[in-house]
């Protein structure tokens, strides 16, 4: 189950003889195991992907959180947009963000991705992928060390248990990470 | 091996396909798309297609002075930013007729090499991963993660350093660096033969990779491939060696080479240069003097009238910036020769009548960076 | 690299003048490497005699710049056996950018011709698949020549962007 020791907003523990039950809320339930199995979309587009990879890797092991990388935009909740955006590549990042199932976040990892980082001034670069995709959170950094995307993602995380699932949602203001 | 027998002359006749590969693949290593033509599990034709993530960082220097353009350079190959650094700053140097002080092109070398050991662990994990030794990856970004640390301590900053200046360095290391990186030397070498125990020797990595994607001596030298794609097909072309620069020339170390020309020998050739770097980097520490590390240049640096070709050998080859100037601050022209560009032209003879899962091999053994390729 | 394999301190540039003579200009000789100027009508001989005779064999850059006037081609070759490298200036007009092709020559020149042409709009006659390679397709202009004057189009998934224009200014 990961980093969850507590248990989360509205799961309630009672005691009884020779054990104990859980209550709860069914969105509770959902938004525990959602959180908790946050598969990104194994997506790396520059710098960015390789501190991904590295966060991924043993050192940092982003699996304790849950967070696995699936290779299909359909498998995939998350999408972490982890480098610059061209205009070559816009549409093709549109098309995936189209191809994942709701519920889906998007993270924008870095300067470039959030807002063209040190390429704002070229006109290849879509300056931020938030003109073509809704961005969820957006991390600071060129790149984000490791410890500020893990921390970007358990934002998130924070955010998706918060949510109601079974009703509408609406659309909330961006997480950002400095 | 050039071209596939045609459809027709096939006892079975099947129906060709045209398969689209990337630019979301988990083993094109970045944004590559091949379109591959397939007939059954056969390529019959391989187009790649680049450029997406192009942003003109050429252009980009043809507006801003000389200094301002060095954390771009970090960004071209981000696997060894030092070496981008470094090959920029050695042509304005080289166009300016700056000196560097002995100690800052020692210290340069250490640089270069931990940094070259780094983008070796990654390719290593990223190979695994594309053979299918997952666990390879896990390992080899372990090791990794010593290498940055030992870095960030010098530069402050994992990935892109941004840490060489022109005409040296601007800071020098910090005290007991030294022994830092001589520690991880003495922890790296019973690494790589653990390494050679759980990968080179396994046997369904070697069936993998033997003769497959087979370069032969000429072609490499034709189609300009270098680095260690060109000494895995038994070249012994280094420009560390063919045009010594910085301390290299006081530095005994030896150009690897294997004559296969296939992906296990590329592979071989950078797992032996790792173990070079570590013997580059033992020796730096002897030999090290002490003195300035960076020559002052002037506020604003204007570089004479004229032109400059440096060459360096990154991780993956011959990285080159050919630069103009016509006396102002900022260069007029400057190009960048990326070693991956020139690597990832041989991508489409080798796929040619492969079966589809050699070539993310064949790919994975070229060991591109996108950033590079697409500039 | 022995001894005698080392070239004297010309080089083979008396070999070169021997046989282009006049076609070829500000020869220069430093450090292993020559600089020199060739003009556009023997272009192709120029570049099968540097591989073939003078050894030339690695295509290590090829490259364009653009002075306001004209557009320069710079070719650099090297020679792993022997030692030593070429670097090799070629002007063609601004109006009518055509040069023969030297990717029947080296292979590896395919890419850099295709980069060429998608940046400055040099056209390589004879290359066997020119199109854009780095731009996407439906690309208008050529950006690296120095009158080049985009129109942003607005629309983040295709053509131009706007600039924000952040570099520094003296």
């Amino acid at each position: 189950m990961g980093a969850v020791e507590e248990l989360p907003d509205g799961v309630q523990r009672h005691d009884v003889p020779g054990g104990s039950i859980i209550t709860a809320q069914l969105d509770s339930v959902l938004n525990w195991a959602r959180k908790s199995s946050m598969w990104s979309l194994s997506f790396g587009l520059s710098c960015c992907a390789i501190e991904m990879m590295a966060t991924a890797a043993s050192h940092y092991d982003l699996d304790r959180f849950g967070i696995m990388f699936r290779a299909t935009p359909r498998q995939a909740d998350v999408m972490i947009v982890a480098g610059w955006v061209s205009v070559k590549m816009a549409p093709l990042i549109k098309r995936l963000w189209d191809q994942m199932p709701e519920p889906k976040y998007a993270v924008a990892m870095g300067g470039c991705a959030s807002a063209g980082g040190p390429y704002r001034d070229s006109e290849t670069i879509v300056k931020g992928v938030d003109r073509i995709i809704p961005v969820s959170v957006y991390i600071y950094g060129c790149p984000p060390r490791p410890e500020n995307l893990i921390y970007g993602l358990m934002k998130l995380q924070e955010r998706i248990q918060k949510e109601p699932f079974l009703a509408k949602r609406r659309q909330l203001e961006p997480i950002v990470v400095q | 091996m050039t071209t596939a027998p045609a459809l027709e002359t096939r006892e079975i006749i099947t129906q060709g396909m045209m398969l689209n590969m990337g630019p979301q693949h988990p083993s094109t290593h970045g944004v590559l798309r091949l379109i591959l033509t397939l007939d059954g599990e056969e390529v019959v034709d391989c187009d790649p297609v680049i450029g997406y993530l192009h942003r003109g960082i050429e252009k980009f220097a043809e507006r801003r002075p000389y200094r301002h353009y060095i954390p771009f350079t970090d960004r071209l190959d981000y696997l060894c930013s030092l070496a981008n650094n470094h090959s920029y700053c050695q042509a304005v140097e080289r166009l300016a007729w700056i000196e560097v002080p002995e100690r800052a092109q020692y210290l340069r070398v250490a640089l270069l090499e931990l940094n070259r050991i780094a983008s070796h662990l990654v390719f290593l994990g990223t190979f695994g991963s594309d053979v299918g030794a997952t666990t390879v990856f896990l390992y080899a970004f372990r090791e990794r993660e010593h290498v940055l640390d030992l870095l960030e301590e010098i530069t402050g900053a994992r990935l892109t350093y941004n840490w060489m200046r022109i005409g040296g360095l601007p800071a020098d290391m910090p005290e007991n660096w030294d022994k830092g990186v001589l520690e991880f030397c003495d922890y790296m070498e019973p690494r790589l033969d653990e390494n050679d125990r759980l990968l080179t020797n396994n046997r369904i990595f070697r069936v993998r990779t033997e003769g497959v994607g087979v370069v032969s001596a000429d072609e490499a030298v034709s189609y300009g491939l270098s680095g260690p794609t060109l000494r895995g097909s038994g070249i012994r072309h280094d420009i560390r060696k063919f045009r010594p620069y910085e301390a290299y020339d006081h530095l005994d170390f030896q150009v690897c080479t294997e004559s296969g020309g296939d992906v296990f020998s590329r592979y071989r050739v950078r797992i032996q240069e790792m173990r070079e770097s570590v013997k580059v980097l033992r020796q730096v520490f002897e030999k090290l003097p002490e003195g300035p590390i960076l020559t002052k240049t002037g506020k604003l640096l204007k570089a004479p009238a004229g032109e400059a070709y440096s060459q360096v050998e990154s991780p993956r080859g011959e990285l080159s910036f050919y630069m103009r100037s016509d006396g102002g601050t900022d260069p007029t022209r400057l190009h960048i020769r990326a070693p991956s560009f020139c690597n990832l032209t041989v991508l489409r003879k080798l796929a040619i009548g492969t079966k589809i899962a050699d070539v993310v091999v064949i790919l994975g053994s070229l060991d591109i960076v996108l950033g590079e390729v697409d500039r | 690299m022995s001894e005698e394999t080392r070239p004297t301190e010309q080089g083979y540039i008396p070999l070169l003048q021997e046989r282009f003579g006049e076609l070829i200009s500000g020869v220069e000789w430093v450090d292993n490497e020559a600089r020199l100027t060739v003009s556009l009508d023997k272009l192709h001989d120029f570049l099968s005699f540097a591989r073939d005779d003078l050894l030339l064999k690695f295509p290590a850059d090829l490259t364009a710049f653009d002075t306001g006037e004209q557009f320069v081609l710079v070719y650099r070759l090297v020679s792993i056996e022997k030692g030593y490298a070429m670097l090799l200036h070629c002007s063609i007009s601004r109006e009518d950018p055509v040069v023969p092709t030297a990717s029947d020559l080296w292979p590896g020149f395919n890419w850099h011709e295709r980069e060429v042409f998608d940046m400055f709009g040099i056209r390589f006659e004879g290359h066997p698949d020119l199109r854009r390679i780095l731009l996407p397709d439906d690309w208008e202009g050529f950006p690296f020549r120095k009158d080049y004057v985009s129109v942003p189009s607005g629309d983040p998934l295709h053509g131009p962007q706007p600039v924000d224009e952040v570099g520094w200014k003296p």
